[in-house]
């Protein structure tokens, strides 16, 4: 029952992880353009928000939906260029809106978690 | 995992993502390779396996494709646009199989003079005064009884065979490659995408085809 009870953790986790990495990553790139790994480390100095698999197809999605813009940029410490990615005009309205509908959330959340008094 | 060559990670990721277009297959891997280069073998512990990540990005780029083409597959605006699409491709296809009708003419034409020429040749050839100068005449002859050729005309001989069956066999391989793409491109993908659209519900295409 132990560890049947813990893969349902680590599976919710794994989905609430996914849920938000777009959060996290329309937030990091709200502080400016970056590159994958630098996206990755500020997600991941916050947490283990967004796994690293799955950071490059959330990065190509977005990309295709028009949320994200992207160059590459060859620079000298570098031996391969590297693809800057930052956020659209509906990328940033996206970003407004989800962080709203987050705040909601979050409240709600603490709301029902939190011992009445 | 850890001791994984780059290289090799990457190859394996390349050949795990051969059902996308090349140019999405290299900006993937481009990309992976950047990060890679940035971490090194943690990098690819973290990504895990090559096979596993292409299989996603394949999932990923066809799950888009499949929601591109259902907006797309939706509509009034949808259905005309498949129509037109489908008898567009109809009427390039017709121009082809034309086209490609008459190069296999020539394909015909060129081996039996080609053969005729082999096995009978003083019935079959061609003859030119055109050196002469101006005035010269040219003409080529398929006839039962050996044609008088003027004096002084140069014949080719035997020669003209294989450049005829050179000529009927590019105009094989022209005709074939012509009607084949011809087919794929203009017929059968306008064909299937509005036969997927009407499976899916989108509106009717030609003739109201559900």
């Amino acid at each position: 029952m132990g560890s049947s009870a813990g893969m349902d953790i680590s599976s919710w986790q794994s989905q609430l992880r996914k849920g938000a990495a777009e959060l996290v990553v329309l937030k990091v790139l709200a502080g400016g353009e970056a590159y994958g790994l630098e996206i990755l480390d500020q997600a991941k100095s916050a947490g283990d928000l967004v796994a690293e698999g799955a950071l490059y197809q959330l990065l190509n999605r977005l990309e295709r939906e028009g949320k994200l813009a992207s160059r590459w940029v060859t620079d000298g410490s570098a031996s391969h260029p590297r693809k800057y990615y930052a956020l659209t005009p509906q990328g940033a309205r996206l970003f407004d809106e989800m962080q709203t509908a987050w705040a909601a959330f979050a409240r709600s959340m603490a709301a029902i978690m939190e011992p009445k008094a | 995992m850890t001791d994984q060559d780059p290289d090799d990670y990457l190859r394996r990721l390349e050949r795990g993502l051969k059902g996308l277009p090349r140019s999405e297959r290299s900006r993937i891997v481009k990309e992976i390779r950047s990060h890679i280069d940035g971490r090194g073998a943690e990098a690819m512990a973290g990504l895990g396996d090559p096979i596993t990540l292409a299989r996603s990005f394949a999932e990923d780029y066809h799950a888009a494709r499949e929601a591109t083409f259902g907006e797309e597959a939706s509509g009034l605006a949808g259905g005309i646009r498949r129509s037109l699409r489908v008898s567009f491709g109809m009427t390039v296809f017709a121009g082809a199989v034309l086209v490609s009708a008459g190069l296999y003419f020539i394909g015909v034409a060129g081996g039996a003079f080609a053969i005729g020429k082999y096995l009978f040749p003083r019935n079959i050839g061609c003859w030119s005064t055109k050196a002469r100068g101006p005035g010269g005449e040219m003409s080529c002859y398929f006839s039962s009884t050996p044609p008088v050729i003027p004096a002084g005309a140069s014949d080719p001989g035997a020669w003209i065979a294989p450049l005829a069956a050179l000529i009927a066999v590019i105009a094989f391989v022209i005709a074939t490659f012509l009607l084949v793409s011809a087919a794929r491109r203009f017929l059968v993908r306008p064909v299937f995408d509005a036969y997927r659209a009407a499976r899916r519900g989108g509106m009717p295409i030609v003739g109201g085809a559900q």
